[in-house]
């Protein structure tokens, strides 16, 4: 049946970032107890679990980093590939999606980082689907694009550096591709 | 987790990535976090004790205070803790800031309004600052030192209306 409440259709919540176990409300919520009570033995592992793990995290920056230029060049061929009309209905789509997946990959480090979806989802994810829907991409281009980030990834990581990164690659996949399609595809 | 710190610098880079410097700072607050905890463990260890030694201190001082006020030394030392646990949760974030929201601002209109004296509360929080220092070691007692110093800055500030005692 029909739900009157929502005239147009509306794209599915994505999965919420707590069911990914990929997020914690943080140190401050885990201060925030009645009469300031001591951290107990499982709340102090778990930060200092965290606070191990940065030097890995930040090594994986490092190398995403280090790749990041070739990355980005050859998810931008490959797409070209495929969808050899998006120039034209777009000025400068090739050199945008260059800069958007850079800038992207800057915000997935940073989310990896803190080890934080919704972090990514927040600062990035949602509004930039609105505004990539508004242009009329589809969301299958979007799900080719960042797949093939995702590949891309995975042949030029170390496996730490790619289990790190994951969780984030398959987020945006997960976000970037889930909307309507739109009337006029213009990919 | 979510290390306060750690994200605020990461809302200050925008469109684009972490700089050297960053990446070190970053490093460097995480590698602090078990020292930081250390601490916290190590002024657990001696909180009773060291909020007890505060109060009897200014007990002596200041004999009629437990007149003039309804269970004020039992209140003084649940207050001394509990600002004290606050300044260990500060001092874990490296926050400063934190222990002025949390506690110290709200410590210090409290005691106006109960009328206690700027005077009064610097001697109280020099008088817990001292007991730490007495039993903590240097590592620790300088890990926690800004915080405790904040207290009698803050608490007892004198910008304000002076109590009576």
């Amino acid at each position: 049946m029909k739900d009157e409440s929502q005239p147009w259709p509306m794209w599915s919540k994505p999965r919420p970032a707590e069911d990914l176990g990929l997020t914690t409300s943080g140190v401050l919520a885990m201060l925030a107890k009645p009469d300031a009570e001591w951290l107990d033995a499982e709340e102090q592992l778990l930060l200092t679990d965290y606070a191990s793990s940065m030097p890995a995290r930040l090594a994986a920056i490092e190398e995403v980093e280090g790749v990041c230029r070739e990355v980005c060049k050859a998810v931008v061929a490959e797409q070209r590939e495929q969808y050899q009309q998006f120039d034209s209905h777009h000025d400068h789509a090739w050199s945008k999606a260059y800069r958007d997946l850079d800038l992207m990959i800057a915000m997935m480090l940073k989310s990896m980082l803190i080890n934080d979806v919704r972090y990514l989802d927040e600062e990035v994810l949602y509004w930039f689907r609105t505004i990539l829907r508004s242009f009329d991409f589809t969301p299958q281009f979007n799900i080719d694009y960042y797949t093939r980030l995702r590949s891309q990834f995975e042949q030029r990581l170390s496996p730490e550096a790619f289990k790190l990164m994951l969780p984030f690659l398959d987020r945006t996949i997960e976000v970037m591709g889930d909307f309507p399609e739109p009337a006029t595809p213009r990919v | 987790m979510v290390i306060p710190a750690i994200r605020t610098l990461l809302n200050g880079v925008q469109n684009r990535h972490l700089d050297a410097e960053e990446k070190a700072e970053i490093a460097s607050l995480a590698a602090s976090i078990p020292d930081r905890l250390a601490t916290m463990e190590a002024v657990k260890a001696i909180e009773a004790e060291a909020c007890a030694a505060a109060c009897d201190r200014m007990r002596e001082r200041y004999p009629h205070f437990g007149q003039q006020h309804e269970l004020a030394w039992p209140k003084a030392f649940r207050d001394a803790a509990l600002v004290l646990r606050i300044n260990c949760q500060g001092m874990l974030l490296g926050d400063l800031g934190y222990q002025d929201r949390k506690a110290n601002l709200l410590t210090r209109d409290i005691n106006r309004a109960v009328g206690i004296s700027p005077a009064f509360s610097r001697e109280f929080w020099s008088a817990l600052r001292d007991a730490i220092r007495e039993r903590l070691d240097d590592d620790n007692y300088h890990r926690l030192a800004p915080y405790l110093e904040a207290n009698i800055e803050v608490i007892a500030g004198t910008d304000g209306l002076g109590g009576t005692q």
